[in-house]
């Protein structure tokens, strides 16, 4: 098993995979808020505040006289987009859309770059030689089960810590601590989960590119899927949504534990599957029964 | 130390092994020949594990059921190219779960295939020669009781060719078993003491080379004369002890087919004394192991496996 990882972190540090991943998530964490901070420009400019009421156009305020309406010379399509950009002043909502691209994009990258260790290895029948020696299954499998998706839980976890504690270096506010390690705990999860998936169809197929679409197919479908069929909370798909709630400051504190809990166990049972699987095409010709 | 008796393999409904026969006894250099596309890739992947038969069996070692270790490198090892190769064989030290020093065998290994040097180096960069020379490193690496090398000269220039097959001989030496697969026939008639020869799915002939090369050997006497006349021809040919013969006027080479080659050879020069013609060459022929390879296969060619 160490040399099981040693050969593995070999692979991620030499071949730059690792280097890809933390600049993945570090790029997609600081990807929002910058964004944000540079159409900041635009927000202003539409922060359209009435001199004369000190009100934006379109808003109400309760008076001991009445409710004061300000109607405004902008559109109702003006307002909306107003108060939108108005809404990406605030640094939870530039977290949440931080956090929304590393369970999204981040990990769409990651798939990508580990697309060669999830599967390829036995494709180019690298490992003949090592199986030869005494490599079994669970030595090939259990340090990319362990290496890639701590990888990427402790990325992605890093990331939304960046994505929150950027956004709120530019755009003032507070999150508070333990609804953003929350969100960062169940992002961090989906995203192992993601690869855990993708590892489990890769080194049981053998082929990386149908790791890579199986997996892609998975997390597009199956959360739209469960959504029809109203089953859409508890399942490792509901995490980064409940996260998004858990930064907006509405946690769905059993949706997120039981969908954690879940996404653990069902990540174990990937991961003996592929022990299964690859147990099953072990083989053993020596004797005189027909192994078939 | 191995034995396979009746191996069948089929892919899809093409039948690679069609009840395959072979012995491979404990020290043998076996030569393991065949075409393209005949089965003995698959052959090695079945005694490796790598596959599974479909009918068969396949004794390992004495006795049914026992365990050995086995070294195989195939036709193209496909390495970590992100490792050195001393690291490379770190690694395939703690699969194997080497007992011994393996930093010291790692030494070993690496100077008995003459990658001291390249051991220090990434795979990446390596020759198609050293990635051979480090494939067979890690193939004998755990003193496997079996080893196979699956075409480990191919695509090697002479020299490395010579240096893979001093290998070979050197680990012949320390008393190890190999299984060689190869379409270089002039490295298997350098190291092998055995060959078995692939054709429809069986060996067509399994043997030691000495006793192949006389069950293929002609019975003949090759002369090279200045002129070979009709006169001569008929003087040849007419000959008590002469079965058959063919002439070659333009060459001067008469060949002539007798049943014992030893006796023939006197009788022919005694012959040949008697009527005061001096042959500038006269020989028993022998058959290369090239012609016992084609009159058993057929042309070389065909598709791969």
């Amino acid at each position: 098993m160490k040399n099981g990882l040693k050969k593995e972190f070999m692979y991620l540090s030499r071949t730059m995979r690792l280097f890809g991943v933390i600049l993945t998530f570090v790029l997609v964490a600081l990807s929002s808020p910058v964004m944000m901070k540079i159409t900041q420009p635009l927000i202003e400019l539409a922060d359209l505040t009435d001199s004369k009421t000190g009100m934006s156009d379109g808003l109400a305020e309760q008076s001991g006289l009445g409710i004061t309406v300000n109607i405004g010379s902008n559109t109702y399509e003006d307002m909306t987009l107003i108060e939108g950009l108005r809404l990406l002043k605030n640094s939870s909502v530039v977290a949440a859309m931080g956090t929304n691209d590393i369970a999204g994009t981040a990990v769409l990258v990651i798939m990508f770059i580990f697309m060669a260790p999830c599967g390829s290895e036995r494709k180019k029948r690298s490992v003949i030689i090592p199986r030869c020696a005494g490599l079994t299954g669970r030595l090939y499998a259990s340090p990319k089960f362990v290496l890639y998706p701590a990888l990427v839980f402790a990325c992605a976890f890093c990331g939304v810590l960046i994505t929150a504690g950027v956004s709120v270096a530019f755009f003032g506010g507070e999150i508070a601590i333990g609804n953003l390690l929350l969100t960062a705990l169940s992002v961090a999860v989906y995203d192992a989960f993601v690869i855990i998936l993708q590892l489990t169809i890769g080194v049981c197929t053998g082929r990386p590119g149908i790791g890579v679409i199986c997996t892609l197919i998975a997390v597009s479908f199956i959360p739209q899927v469960l959504q029809a069929m109203r089953v859409d909370r508890f399942n490792p798909f509901a995490l980064p949504y409940a996260a998004l709630n858990v930064l907006a400051g509405e946690p769905e504190m059993l949706n997120i534990w039981v969908s954690l809990g879940v996404t653990v166990v069902l990540s174990v049972i990937l991961y003996f599957t592929t022990l299964f699987a690859l147990s099953a095409t072990e083989t053993d010709n020596s004797g005189g029964e027909p192994v078939l | 130390m191995v034995t396979i008796r009746e191996l069948k393999k089929s892919y899809q409904k093409f039948r690679v092994l069609d009840g395959l026969n072979m012995t491979i006894n404990k020290g043998d250099v076996y030569g393991f020949l065949g075409k393209n596309g005949c089965g003995k890739t698959t052959t090695m992947n079945i005694i490796c594990n790598i596959i599974p038969k479909d009918e068969g069996e396949i004794i390992l070692g004495e006795n049914p059921g026992e365990k050995i270790k086995i070294g195989y490198l195939p036709e193209t090892p496909a390495l970590f190219g992100y490792m050195n190769g001393y690291e490379y064989l770190e690694y395939i030290a703690a699969c194997a779960k080497y007992k011994g020093d393996a930093k010291a065998r790692i030494a070993e290994v690496l100077d008995i295939t003459g990658m001291t040097e390249g051991g220090k180096r990434r795979i990446k960069g390596y020759s198609r020669g050293m990635n051979q020379r480090l494939g067979i490193a890690a193939a004998i690496f755990d003193n496997p009781d079996l080893v196979i090398l699956d075409e480990p000269t191919s695509a090697l220039d002479p020299e490395g060719r010579a240096e893979v097959m001093t290998i070979i001989r050197n680990l012949s030496a320390t008393g190890a078993t190999i299984l060689l697969c190869t379409h270089i026939l002039s490295d298997v008639e350098r190291v092998a003491n055995r060959i078995g020869i692939m054709s429809g799915g069986k060996l067509a002939i399994e043997d030691t080379i000495i006793n192949v090369e006389n069950r293929f050997r002609h019975n003949s006497v090759e002369i090279s004369l200045g002129s070979l006349d009709e006169n001569v021809q008929n003087l040849l040919k007419d000959a008590d002890f002469v079965s058959g013969a063919e002439f070659f006027p333009s060459s001067g080479l008469a060949v002539l087919e007798v049943d014992d080659p030893d006796e023939g050879i006197v009788k022919t020069m005694r012959l040949l004394s008697e009527n005061n013609i001096s042959p500038s060459k006269l020989q028993v022929t022998r058959p290369t192991l090239e012609q016992i390879y084609i009159n058993t296969v057929g042309d070389v060619g065909g598709e791969r496996a």
